[in-house]
């Protein structure tokens, strides 16, 4: 593995030596300055956006004689288009602003006679012996307001406040705290993780440069079939590991770089299981395309699905807890101080490294000229899964690890249909469902249409699925998954699992269909009886 | 000179190119409306008309129904009863109050969405006893009163503002990468030299490379445009906002050309390629000036710099048509 290693290095050398290094060097540097540039001027993109009849001491508005809105009579009028509307929105934020500064100034203290603290407390820790309390002194009492990460000391400061501001000297040291950490409810905000997102953007970025640069020379040596000279001098895995492992050091190091700089040194542990998935994704993407331009685009595409899958559960880590599964809201909690549980740990690396295996298996059972050099995506699919399971215990093992692949595009399917219309949400969703599950039992029994690979697969996905509900995981989607029964998705699966071996002789693409449609027909059954 | 257009055209399609860039772009606007939802969910909970169905319970100063003495609210609070707790303790008639939330994000998150709406009501009407105006603007559409609701302007800005401007520079990356693809094909696969004993001159077929991922590309705009106005968002001004967006591709694709002719390796002309693109995206989505941005605005119908717009389009495609000066591909 390091002979291919070295052999790698020296090939990158080669390329990225002397000019080439400089002018790289160079463009990093214009890119580096001109985020920085955008950094420094700020944003102006919104600039005169809305149009108004008079004139708004606002940045986003102009005037004009076909404005989006009309101020007359201090009345508001809009027409029914969503840049009227938008306008209107945006003046009355800058309203309320401006009448909050003339309240504030006018009337002073008075302007807010609702002042907002917020406390977050473990309900389970609050003990009845805090409560009952003696007030102690408020300087200490406000301080914990303010800073205070402890259960205990919040509850002691919460219950305090309201009990022991009897004395004039309490209430003076009391107002004088208040400025600092009470706030109008106007004020109020939800945690916010925007920051935090960029944060975790910066360890992954340079990474996906690395990538980039692995799956070229990788597609470079595939379609100049170097990989077959080199084949004959190296095993496999040797031959894929030792491409893969300069790279892949070279973004440990730089996700390493940012973690040290961040001052959370293991850190860069949450970006592994993404990067490695970035990875054998790309390696087996290479694998299965022809030329440059079908590389391009699905290494394109592979990387937006990662990247979304990585990402978009940590933006919506406040509301869903499923959001646990990606490492990135973990490596965000982790950064912010919060205690991880093991569980979620586990189950999210895991996932990660399974995909990753999974793939970088079937990469290894594509080094091979038919699938290389073929035609249809598809047919590789099914001549990969034919060289890879080569029995019913394997059949069932990759039916049952495959559940982290039908995970992963369930999500996306979640994703996908909710930008469609409220009806058409659940039809779409069960259809969604029913197309990546039966697909995936049908590429891994097209392996060899038998029955009992047909009843070993269902069995695997079946187990699979049963241990992500295990996990509590699909919970709150359980109507969508159906994942409440136990006798009758077992059955279903059974059943189109046999369907496809039975069919398969007909025509590939017909045994998928007849299956899919029977599995999305019991969905909506099951769905409608239980609504 | 069109039938290497023509065969690099029919390649793009064959292998599935088309399809997988309109997938990419439905899915860029798919999940970037997500992403929005999501974040307005977050911030900004009324614009749904989402306030959910917490239950508060208040102790000391009352000004809800469901009130409480402190230990039984925190009692309530601590066996779930409640969603949490507001204590409210009133000094020279400011109302100061705690308020006790879950150490949950989650649950946080929703239940103070709904205290901020019952505060700011209470504040309100605080307001009208002691005498301090509150705001008191009505909108109107037609004779009609109506509510707007908060964040619609975010909404606005992200769709012509981001997601327009990253749709058109997705488009302008994707279609130099094909460049990039097709001129470092033709040279370290050697089919150039074939190229080149035909009667074709080297300028015909630099022409021809760039010319492919322009029609390719053009045809993609005018997909995500037509899309855009099928989901109801507005597009003012189709032609200008398309011609802009072209205009952003041929300087990218002129960018890409040059890199590969000079290069002439895949490898290096996509890595400094990539590298510069990613530099310049927060220069491209966030000011006035930037083309991309410009796209989104005459979208939506905003004023832009027109003498800009029109040097930037004019000077892209005199580097378009530069660029077979500039690289030349001949022999290797």
């Amino acid at each position: 593995m390091l002979k291919v290693a070295k052999f790698e290095i020296r090939k990158s050398g080669k390329r990225y030596g002397g000019v080439s290094l400089l002018l790289i060097v160079f463009a990093v540097a214009i890119s580096v300055s001109m985020s920085y540039a955008s950094i420094l001027t700020g944003i102006d993109s919104d600039r005169g956006i809305y149009s108004a009849n008079i004139e708004v001491n606002l940045e986003t508005f102009t005037t004009s004689s076909n404005p989006d809105l009309v101020v007359l009579d201090g009345k508001i009028f809009v027409e029914q288009s969503d840049k009227s509307l938008a306008a209107a929105d945006e003046l009355l934020k800058y309203l309320k602003e401006e009448h909050r500064k003339r309240i504030e100034s006018e009337f002073g203290e008075m302007a807010h006679p609702v002042r907002v603290s917020i406390l977050y407390l473990e309900p389970s820790k609050i003990t009845t012996e805090e409560k009952e309390k003696p007030p102690g002194t408020d300087e200490k009492v406000s301080e914990t307001v303010s800073t205070s990460d402890s259960a205990l000391e919040t509850t002691t400061a919460a219950i305090t406040i309201t009990t022991g501001t009897t004395t004039a000297a309490a209430e003076e040291n009391l107002t004088q705290e208040q400025e600092n950490t009470y706030i109008p409810p106007e004020d109020i905000k939800p945690p916010s993780l925007v920051d935090r997102m960029v944060l975790a953007f910066l360890f992954v970025i340079p990474s996906y440069f690395a990538v980039q640069v692995f799956s070229s020379s990788l597609t470079e040596d595939k379609i100049l079939r170097r990989l077959e000279v080199l084949l004959s001098a190296t095993g496999r895995s040797d031959l894929i590991f030792g491409k893969m492992f300069p790279y892949f050091l070279l973004s440990l190091l730089s996700a390493l770089a940012v973690s040290i700089y961040l001052n959370s040194i293991l850190a860069f542990l949450f970006v592994i299981p993404v990067v490695i998935l970035m990875f054998s994704a790309q390696t087996f993407v290479v694998m299965i395309s022809r030329s440059y331009r079908e590389a391009t685009f699905l290494l394109l595409v592979v990387s937006l699905l990662i990247t979304i899958y990585a990402f978009i559960p940590a933006v919506f880590s406040t509301a869903i807890p499923l959001s646990k599964i990606s490492p990135i809201t973990l490596l965000l909690a982790y950064i912010h101080g919060e205690e991880l549980a093991v569980a979620d740990l586990a189950l999210s690396f895991v996932h990660y490294f399974i995909m990753a295996f999974m793939l970088l298996y079937f990469s290894m059972k594509a080094l091979n000229p038919d699938i290389s050099y073929g035609r249809e995506i598809f047919h590789k699919l099914v001549e990969i899964s034919r060289l890879s399971i080569r029995s019913d215990y394997a059949a069932f093992i990759f039916a049952f690890l495959s559940i982290s692949f039908a995970f992963m595009a369930e999500l996306f399917a979640i994703l996908a249909v909710f930008i469609l219309p409220r009806q058409m949400m659940i039809p779409a969703m069960l259809i969604s469902i029913a197309v990546v599950e039966e697909f995936i039992k049908g590429i891994i029994i097209f392996s060899s249409p038998t029955l009992s690979r047909a009843v070993f697969t269902a069995l695997g996905f079946f187990l699979g699925e049963k241990i992500l509900i295990l996990f509590n995981l699909l919970q709150e989607y359980s109507i969508a998954f159906l994942g409440q029964f136990l006798v009758l998705p077992l059955i279903l699966h059974i059943v189109t699992a046999l369907s496809i071996a039975l069919m398969a002789k007909k025509g590939y693409r017909k045994a998928l269909g007849l299956a899919i449609a029977l599995h999305a027909a019991y969905d909506y059954a099951v769905v409608m009886l239980l609504a | 000179m069109l039938e290497i257009v023509k065969k690099d055209l029919k390649l793009m399609f064959r292998e599935r190119t088309f399809v997988s860039i309109v997938f990419l772009m439905v899915f860029v606007a798919g999940i970037s409306s997500i992403v929005t939802f999501g974040l307005i969910m977050l911030y900004n909970p009324d614009y749904l008309g989402f306030y959910g169905s917490s239950k508060v319970a208040v102790a000391g100063e009352c000004f809800t129904e469901r009130c409480y003495d402190e230990k039984t609210a925190m009692e309530l609070f601590k066996s779930g009863k409640v969603d949490a707790v507001l204590i409210v303790s009133d000094l020279n008639g400011i109302k100061y109050v705690d308020v006790i939330v879950p150490d949950d994000e989650i649950k946080a998150a929703q239940v103070l969405g709904y205290i901020k709406k019952l505060l700011t009501d209470y504040e309100e009407r605080l307001r009208s006893v002691y005498g301090v105006p509150n705001l008191e603007m009505k909108v109107y559409s037609g004779s009609k009163e109506i509510e707007i609701p908060s964040g619609s302007s975010t909404v606005f800005k992200f769709i012509y503002l981001i997601l327009i401007p990253l749709l058109s520079i997705t488009t302008a990356v994707v279609a130099a990468g094909m460049t990039i693809d097709s001129v470092c094909e033709e040279i370290q696969s050697r089919s150039i030299e074939v190229l080149l004993s035909t009667p074709l001159t080297p300028f015909k077929i630099s022409i021809s490379k760039v010319a492919s991922p322009m029609i390719f590309s053009s045809l993609v705009t005018a997909l995500w445009l037509m899309l855009l106005a099928l989901n109801k968002v507005d597009i003012v001004n189709p032609l200008p906002a398309f011609a802009i967006s072209i205009s952003i591709t041929a300087f990218f694709v002129s960018a890409g050309y040059i890199m590969a002719a000079k290069l002439r390796d895949r490898e290096r002309a996509q890595l400094l390629f990539s590298i510069l693109a990613a530099g310049s995206l927060p220069l491209m989505v966030t000011k006035y000036n930037s083309p991309a941005v410009m796209v989104g605005r005459i979208a939506a119908g905003a004023e832009i710099d027109f003498v800009i717009a029109t040097i930037f389009s004019v000077a892209s495609f005199a580097l378009l048509a530069a660029s077979p000066f500039i690289g030349k591909i001949d022999r290797v």
